[in-house]
């Protein structure tokens, strides 16, 4: 009953809170499309390239995220962002790179090579064929790329608390040190749902953007 | 019109050289069909795809109406060509009516245009606007897939086709009738057709000229009938098969090869007018007619004179089957065969009697090339 | 073995340690660009042994984790079990997007503080993708090799371990390789409920903001998690040769 009562009185700064999280993983998320997407499509030309780019994100995806936190620290500092949102934000980006880098990869460069020589046939030039036929094919698996960035950074993001990002974290890192139950778990339940509830929300995004041709193929022939 | 001239084409894998084209040459001109014949990996795709760019040539140079393949944009001269690819490969993600729109709006068609043309395509390759035009290629079968490939590469109205094997994932009855359709929409629109094929009575029956491949090398380029008739090699006589003069029987007009001084009667005449005509003609049999002027039957002297207790003919016909001056001999013939008959009456355009096709006659036709050649 | 099995073993060793050892270059850079060789040889004593610390509290928690992952995942893909099988896996896809410090804070709510809650939180966030992948692989074999296990008259044992568990070892694989990676990834965070570990220097170097210390942290911990992805994945190639006859 504490914590409902701690949930009621806090309300607005758990709003705050929330709504501060949310704003660092979509808008770090978001920087990691605009780069991500295009990296994606410009590796799908070489085999080197593509090799070493989803290699290095793939290094990147193995370190934990307070280690990474660690070495941006003395990185970011000079030019005094050592501490606060800009690590939490550089971090997210990196870490989102790999799932959207790579999915779009995949889904470009898997493309059946006989359609994309059929759009090159009846005329379309290389942008068309990109904004035309390789993106829209390519949107569900950069979206559930997407999604797995978004979602697997909300936990980074809590923990960027630690490096005075605000966000939900907040309230775990006072809960840990305060000895504070209220604080800690209310803080842990709300990232748990806030997970929860943005992959659910991601999906049903995804499904939208998906063509109904693609959808029904991939669930399987009528 | 389509210039080809020395065009090769060299693939080179494992340090080994592929002729997928050999100094091939031919022309295609204008509102012509032309078929690429030959078995499988003889180069018939990789011509085609020389034709709009998608593959590079070697050497050997292609002109289309006269200008070089070089001096065009590519893009742009991509648009004007209609292509039907092997694969078929519609765009999975676009609704049919996307499909088969994409290159009237790559030229820019306005909206209303362009709605109404993708309407008027579908209905063309026997689709039914109304059902089609929403739904997403997974949702087709294969032949109604191919059929919206057809559609989209004749959908700006480009007056070039090239199309790579455009009907084979059909069955062997819906073929029959893409292909007829085909037929008769090309008869409207004379379009400059090349058309890869691997089946030769498909070339047989599509084809203004036949060009038949073997590994890269044009064995011959000739109109159908000449090269059922003439083939140039040992090859080509083998791939189109020993019953080729079968085959010729599908190219060749009734109305080419009919008798037209045959004898008929009107239904209403008597027997002995009848016998008295045959005598006077020294034929065997003659032609029934109803009023109109149309066959219904025929008699023979050998059963009139065996005495029948009939007054007119009308009573003494055995009922006949006829064929049209414009189907082919192929059909004139298997009406024969079902019939167990020699001949058969034909009809012009109306029904009415005019003339009639013989074994003998048909034999004569098809042996007429030969002695010519002579 | 012949000389040139040897030879291209060798080539794949260094292949595949490849991201380590440019990560370690890398790391080696940033600590010398940022000057901080000295708190590095200064700390190396707390590193040894905090090092020690670390990978034993990640290898409480993911040892058990596999176990009763497999087990879980064996027993969840028995037909017996299937009806429930759907809804537990559903929920397991729930719980891994619950981030690795809320379990870990949870865990501290439930078990205080000290080793233990570090160890449960460990367990359960390499729990999941191991159940997950382990049953999936168990469930997707075709049913043609199931037959034919059976025609040959195997037991339902025999057939569990002489033709399904090959046949999802690569997703087993898999899940472990995701298992370990998010166990070592949850480790430094043990040092916030007093579980010790490499932890303690990265987060106390930023309470005073001093780089040296925080790297002395942040880079072990690093190098430990892509030393721990590389051993995980040589165990499966070694144990996939046998199997593929290569
Ligand atoms: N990209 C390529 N690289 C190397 N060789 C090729 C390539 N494309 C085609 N070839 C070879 O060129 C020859 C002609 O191929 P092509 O695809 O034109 O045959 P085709 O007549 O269309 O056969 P099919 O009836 O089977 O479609 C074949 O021997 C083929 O193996
Ligand atoms: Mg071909």
């Amino acid at each position: 009953m504490d914590i409902l009562t701690y949930i009621v009185e806090n309300f607005s700064t758990l709003l705050d809170l929330t709504i501060q999280h949310i704003v660092i993983v979509f808008s770090s998320v978001f920087i990691a499309i605009l780069t991500g997407v295009p990296l994606g499509i410009i590796i799908c030309s070489s085999r080197i390239a593509s090799r070493i780019v989803l290699g290095a994100a793939t290094v990147l995806l193995t370190i934990p995220s307070i280690a990474l936190f660690g070495v941006l620290i003395p990185i970011l500092s000079p030019i005094g962002h050592g501490i606060g949102t800009v690590p939490a934000v550089v971090a997210v980006v990196l870490y989102s790179l790999l799932p959207i880098v790579r999915n779009t990869y995949v889904a470009i460069s898997g493309l059946d090579s006989a359609l994309m020589e059929a759009a090159r046939g009846i005329g379309l030039r290389p942008w068309q064929r990109l904004f035309w036929i390789e993106l829209p094919m390519a949107v569900p698996m950069i979206m559930a790329g997407v999604r797995i960035a978004v979602v697997s950074n909300i936990g980074v993001a809590a923990v960027a608390a630690y490096v005075g990002a605000g966000g939900l974290g907040r309230l775990i890192s006072r809960g840990i040190a305060q000895s504070d139950p209220r604080q800690l778990i209310t803080g842990a339940v709300a990232i748990a749902l806030l997970a929860v509830l943005i992959d659910l929300v991601l999906l049903q995004v995804q499904r939208l953007l998906t063509s109904p041709g693609l959808r029904r193929r991939a669930g399987g022939a009528s | 019109m389509i210039d080809i001239e020395n065009l090769s084409k060299v693939f080179s894998s494992n340090n080994r050289d592929t002729f997928a084209a050999d100094r091939v040459s031919m022309r295609i001109a204008a509102g012509e069909t032309c078929v690429l014949l030959g078995p499988s990996g003889c180069g018939k795709t990789t011509i085609l795809k020389m034709l709009n760019g998608l593959i590079p040539r070697t050497s050997g140079t292609i002109r289309i109406n006269g200008r070089d393949l070089d001096d065009f944009d590519i893009a742009e001269l991509r648009r004007s060509i209609g292509y039907v690819v092997q694969q078929i490969c519609l765009f999975p993600h676009m609704t049919i009516e996307q499909n088969v729109s994409i290159v009237p709006r790559l030229l820019k068609w306005d909206k209303a245009r362009t709605r109404r043309r993708a309407a008027e395509v579908l209905a063309t390759v026997g689709l039914e606007p109304g059902h089609f035009l929403h739904r997403y290629p997974a949702e087709l079968s294969g032949g109604q897939q191919q059929r919206v490939g057809v559609a989209r590469a004749i959908a700006a109205d480009p007056p070039v086709l090239i199309m790579d094997e455009p009907f084979g994932a059909v069955d062997p009855i819906n073929r029959e009738s893409i292909q007829d359709e085909f037929l008769a929409m090309q008869q409207r629109l004379r379009k400059t057709i090349v058309f890869v094929s691997h089946d030769i009575d498909e070339a047989v029956k599509m084809a203004d000229k036949i060009a038949l491949f073997r590994a890269g090398r044009l064995e011959q380029f000739a109109a159908p009938d000449e090269l059922l008739a003439h083939p140039a090699s040992d090859f080509v006589a083998d791939f189109v098969g020993k019953d080729r003069e079968l085959k010729r029987l599908a190219l060749i007009r009734v109305g080419s090869a009919r008798v037209a001084d045959a004898p008929a009667l009107s239904q209403d005449r008597t027997v002995e007018e009848a016998l008295a005509l045959m005598n006077a003609q020294g034929r065997e049999h003659l032609t029934v007619l109803d009023g109109a002027g149309r066959p219904v039957g025929y008699v023979t002297q050998a059963r009139l004179s065996a005495g029948v207790p009939a007054a007119t003919l009308e009573s003494a016909m055995t009922p006949a089957t006829s064929v049209s001056l414009d189907d082919n001999l192929r059909t004139a013939v298997s009406n024969m065969f079902r019939g167990d008959i020699g001949w058969l009456p034909c009809t012009d355009g109306e029904g009415r009697f005019d003339g009639e096709i013989s074994q003998a006659a048909i034999t004569h036709r098809l042996g007429q090339t030969y002695r010519e050649r002579r | 073995m012949s000389s040139s099995a040897l030879r291209s073993g060798l080539v794949k060793l260094l292949q595949e340690s490849l991201p380590l050892l440019l990560t370690a270059l890398v790391c080696w850079f940033i600590v010398v660009a940022t000057g901080n060789e000295e708190a590095f040889a200064d700390h190396w004593e707390d590193i040894t042994y905090l090092a020690r610390e670390h990978v034993v509290i990640t290898l409480q928690g993911f040892l058990p984790a596999a176990v009763a992952g497999l087990a879980l995942g064996v027993l969840l893909s028995r037909p017996r079990l299937r009806r429930v099988a759907e809804p537990v896996i559903q929920l397991l896809n729930i719980g891994n997007t619950i981030p690795s410090l809320a379990v870990i804070a949870l865990s501290m709510t439930v078990l205080g503080l000290g080793t233990p809650p570090v160890v449960l939180a460990l367990c359960l966030v390499a729990l999941l993708p191991i159940v997950r992948n382990t049953y999936v692989g168990l469930t997707t074999v075709p049913p043609d090799f199931l037959e034919a296990g059976a025609g040959m008259g195997m037991l339902p044992r025999q057939v569990l371990v002489q033709v399904e568990l090959p046949w999802a070892f690569p997703a087993i694989m898999a899940g472990l390789r995701t298992g370990i990676s998010l166990a070592v990834g949850t480790a430094p965070l043990a040092f916030l409920i007093g579980g010790g570990g490499l932890g303690q220097l990265i987060f106390s170097g930023i309470a005073v903001y001093e780089f040296g210390t925080i790297l002395s942290g942040a880079i072990p911990v690093i190098l430990l998690a892509l030393l721990a992805d590389l051993l995980i994945g040589l165990l499966a190639q070694l144990l996939t040769h046998p199997h593929t006859g290569t």
